[in-house]
């Protein structure tokens, strides 16, 4: 019941799943967990970790279905997705659950995706009945007790998405490394992330203004490394922005020649025809999008519906297809396959204090 | 011709309230409840919940104890002072760019015969519905030092391998927020030049002194209180603005405190530090403190400004001569550059397949796939009627209610007035997101008043935003017409309420089309609040331009913001149409 296989096996990937325990036990090895405790070192940078695919997708239990049945026939959703891209989700869903009739989407940055739940919840209005952001916003509504304890597999979640109780993974946004192809040769662009470090890139980088893509590092290359890495590109004089969407600007308009980018963010611009190509630097970084179901909505059933809805092969590639966002845990999504095999990084989502230190400490 | 208002003893009190009548304890009161009730509503219980949440451990007003952690942790770190200092440079810079062009503009369009006034009047105020986060980028694209449109023109042109404009630098940074606040400081300075006595300076030329001993000895100080609420508006927003300083600043180290802002509110996991934005927005809150005691103590004695008064007068004009046609070069390059260089940047973008530069290789894959996009998106039209009825509502609230709070702070003697003159400014001081969460919390608290998730609440919020701007501008106004004017009305038997709808607010009007339009185009892109205040039924345009963007569709992003500057466009001209059935304004 993982998203994310961590083991201490050095150089090796291992595909094994690990209890979440476990997951945060190694990692707290690469990070101190006190609020206000110095900053956290590593200096075992052995942890190696892969993805666990699922073999199949949800089968949704049919006691679910009748249990939405039950209730009012709307589902309110938050998130960060366009409107329009929410609407052609709502409309398959709509087709599949014709008993759901109602579909609200709430266009909310990341961010305040879990303070909108926690500020309705506390004054006891109607909130979400389905959250979906990062792992470390849901952890502190977890926390709060303000997220359901579902049993997801019960109701016909695959294992491979379950993060805990309350959270499941739905989607990932990949760091990826972008290049501008016509300003950079294809031997010549970075293939990791120690080439960023190379004189040549000095002035040329184009990257997120927080260190959340190098952060994400930590518990495969260690804190050293990481540190070290971050002060490494920091010497490099990157073009700093706000988000990983002016990053591919940045590269596809030749303001930049190389960027540390998003996949998803990305996607437009090579679609449209722009000359960027995308590295896959190992570690490959994550930040996980999760689901989750707010003990304050007014359809928990049609909330884990739909959350259970979007780990089938129609909600889950229909959602790739709209957001570029795919779930590497499950099969045959262009995510799983771009991850496949690949070694990858990623903060669990309990450890969210320790990437929240790491953040502290690198931005500074 | 007209003839020079004469003043009152300085420092005479002005006239009582309602003592047309017999003042009486309730009508000496009378204003006093009622504003503040309504700003007690609008303004103090936002600012309380502020300075409340600047004590709270997350900055949640729900959450449990207090703490003076980030008030520590904000003042105890050397860098706060630093940012303090980079954001002073790029404020008061800013500010005195967007004044002198504002200034010069305003002057030529009402004040002298150049050629193409009209137009001017129409035009300046475009750049007012482009979002800061386009217009940036607009400029980036023209002055970028590797792709941008102007210095790639001068390097063909002069051979030259060093970019010879860098717009990410400090001095970018100061040129594209005066820009960007050009248009209000027009508006702000326009009606107290339209309004300005010319005998005053017909009086000074008379008496032989040169043109510069008439600027600063007639013109300036009558203009004093408006370019001092222009200037000190200007001044904060230079303070608290971030998508300017994010964009061009940012890339290249450059930070000031609304960085420190940004950074707070989009943390890269976990909740936002509420708590953290609220103690950074009290340093605001201090510096719009020491701006509204100097501005009170500036205008203390009205009248030393008073150029409207009963007797005729008709603006005179300048006669430029020759230099009429250097002045119209200028203003033409001020549009050609400043106005249409980002909105043509804007619309090529709009037509790209994705975000490039300008290059004849991008010709032949121009493309209307972006606005089609935009027109296909059923959510565009309820977004776009939701943004209009907004604009309008709190266009309307904001310029009526200025309009009363102006003349109560300037005209009577109400209790508390100069308390309602700084409450009326201090929400400029508060980071719009701040506003919202204080909104969501007031209305999920007092549910009698059902606006939450509603466009009723982005209506509140903006007049909560914008009622700062509408009270500079209709207080400078008020500031220069005699209260001659109303007292002959009461003479003649008036009461108040029909002396301040027929003969303060004509008066007031072109002031107050100003700030209707100013209002109504803020409103049209405002996003911080928008976003943070939007519910299952009140998306806005600018929250779908936002959606498109944060999706990597920044040319469908720039296609949604030609059309909301088309819109604005014929917001103007709707409104010039009503303004002209009176004469005088926009002509």
């Amino acid at each position: 019941m993982n998203t994310i296989t961590t083991t201490r096996s050095r150089g090796r990937t291992v595909r094994a799943l690990i209890a979440l325990a476990g997951s945060g036990a190694l990692l707290a090895a690469c990070a101190t967990e006190a609020p206000g405790a110095p900053a956290p070192t590593a200096s075992e940078p052995a942890a190696v970790a892969t993805i666990v695919q699922s073999t199949a997708y949800a089968e949704i239990d049919p006691a679910l279905i009748e249990a939405a049945e039950t209730e009012s026939g709307s589902l309110v959703m938050y998130d960060s997705t366009p409107d329009d891209k929410v609407n052609e989700l709502f409309a398959a869903f709509r087709e599949d659950f014709p008993f759901v009739t109602e579909t609200k989407h709430v266009l909310l940055r990341a961010a305040e995706v879990a303070t909108r739940v926690l500020q309705e919840s506390q004054a006891g209005v109607a909130t979400a009945d389905v959250a979906i952001t990062g792992g470390p916003a849901l952890t502190d509504l977890s926390e709060r007790d303000l997220l359901l304890d579902v049993d997801w597999s019960a109701i016909g979640v695959p294992d491979e998405l379950v993060a805990n109780d309350q959270l499941i993974a739905t989607a990932a946004s990949i760091y990826v490394i972008i290049y501008n192809t016509d300003r950079v040769a294809e031997e010549d662009a970075p293939g990791g992330w120690d080439d960023l470090l190379d004189p040549k890139w000095a002035g040329k980088i184009s990257m997120m203004s927080d260190p959340l893509p190098i952060a994400q590092l930590v518990p495969v290359l260690g804190g050293d490394k990481v540190t070290e890495l971050w002060q490494g590109i920091a010497v490099q004089s990157p073009v700093m922005v706000q988000d990983t969407v002016a990053v591919a600007n940045a590269v596809a308009s030749g303001e930049a020649e190389i960027g540390i980018g998003h996949f998803h963010a990305t996607q437009p611009a090579i679609s449209a025809g722009a000359p960027v190509e995308i590295v896959f630097p190992s570690p490959v970084a994550l930040s996980l999008l999760y689901s989750a179901i707010p003990s304050g909505g007014d359809n928990p059933a049609t909330g884990k519906l739909f959350a259970a809805w979007l780990a089938t092969e129609k909600g889950a590639k229909l959602n790739e297809s709209i957001s570029r966002r795919g779930n590497p845990f499950l099969p045959t999504t262009e995510a799983a396959e771009l991850l496949k095999g690949r070694e990858i990084s990623a903060f669990a989502p309990q450890d969210a204090g320790q990437l929240n230190q790491w953040l502290s400490t690198l931005s500074r | 011709m007209s003839i020079l208002t004469a003043p009152r003893q300085q420092g005479s009190p002005p006239r009582e309230f309602g003592s047309g009548r017999g003042a009486n304890i309730f009508r000496r009161w009378l204003p006093t409840i009622i504003l503040g009730v309504i700003l007690g509503y609008l303004v103090v219980i936002p600012l309380a919940l502020l300075v409340l949440g600047s004590f709270k451990p997350t900055g949640l007003l729900f959450d449990p104890g207090f703490t003076l952690r980030h008030y520590i942790e904000l003042y105890g770190n050397p860098n706060t002072y630093v940012l303090l200092g980079t954001s002073a440079v790029f404020a008061f810079g800013s500010t005195l760019f967007a004044l002198v062009l504002g200034a010069a503009l305003a002057w030529l369009a009402e004040r002298t015969d150049m050629p193409g006034r009209r137009p001017v009047r129409f035009l300046v105020i475009l750049p007012m519905a482009m979002p800061p986060v386009l217009l940036a980028i607009g400029w980036g694209l023209l002055l970028s030092p590797r792709i941008g449109l102007i210095n790639t023109a001068l390097r063909d042109a002069f051979g030259i391998d060093q970019p010879l404009l860098n717009i990410y630098s400090m001095g970018g940074m100061i040129f594209v927020q005066a820009i960007s606040m050009v248009p209000t400081a027009y508006l702000m300075l326009a009606p107290a030049f339209r309004n300005m006595d010319p005998a005053l300076e017909e009086a000074a030329l008379a008496s032989g002194a040169k043109p510069f001993r008439v600027v600063t000895r007639v013109v300036l100080p009558l203009l004093w209180p408006s370019l001092l609420a222009a200037g000190a508006f200007i001044l904060v927003v230079g303070f608290t603005v971030f998508d300017i300083p994010g964009i061009l600043g940012m890339p290249v180290g450059i930070y000031v405190l609304s960085s420190e802002i940004y950074f707070q509110s989009s943390p890269p996991a976990g909740l936002p530090n509420y708590g953290g934005i609220s103690a950074l927005a009290s340093v605001f809150l201090v510096i719009l403190f020491a701006l509204s005691w100097y501005y009170q103590r500036q205008t203390n004695r009205s009248q030393r400004y008073v150029t409207i008064s009963g007797k005729a007068s008709r603006a005179r004009q300048f006669q430029l001569g020759a230099w009429k046609w250097v002045a119209t070069g200028m203003v033409a390059l001020y549009f050609i550059v400043g106005v249409f260089g980002p909105l043509i940047v804007l619309a090529w973008t709009s037509l790209l397949p994705y975000y490039a530069g300008f290059s004849t290789d991008m010709l032949s894959r121009l493309t209307l796939d972006n606005h089609v996009a935009l027109a296909s998106n059923p959510s565009v039209l309820g977004a776009a009627v939701n943004s209009i009825v907004v604009a309008v509502v709190a266009a309307t609230v904001v310029t009526l209610l200025s309009a009363a709070i102006s003349w109560v702070v300037v005209r009577s003697r109400a209790r508390g007035r100069k308390v309602f003159d700084m409450l009326a400014f201090l929400p400029l001081a508060v980071p719009h997101t701040m506003i919202g969460l204080a909104l969501i919390f007031v209305y999920l608290t007092f549910t009698a008043v059902p606006v939450y998730g509603t466009i009723w609440i982005l209506v509140i919020a903006f007049v909560t935003c914008y009622i700062s701007f509408g009270t500079r501008s209709t207080n400078s106004v008020l500031f220069q017409i005699s209260g001659e004017l109303e007292e002959s009305a009461h003479t003649s038997g008036a009461g108040w309420m029909r002396t301040f709808r027929e003969i303060t607010l004509p008066l007031m009007r072109p002031a107050l089309i100003a700030v209707w339009i100013w209002v109504a185009a803020h409103a049209m892109r405002e996003l911080s609040a928008a976003l943070m205040l939007q519910g299952r039924d009140n998306a806005v345009f600018p929250t779908l331009l936002w959606g498109y963007w944060d999706a990597g569709q920044a040319t469908v992003a720039a296609a949604a913001g030609v059309w909301l500057i088309g819109a604005l466009f014929v917001f103007v001209i709707l409104t010039a149409v009503f303004g002209r059935k009176k004469k005088g304004d926009f002509r």
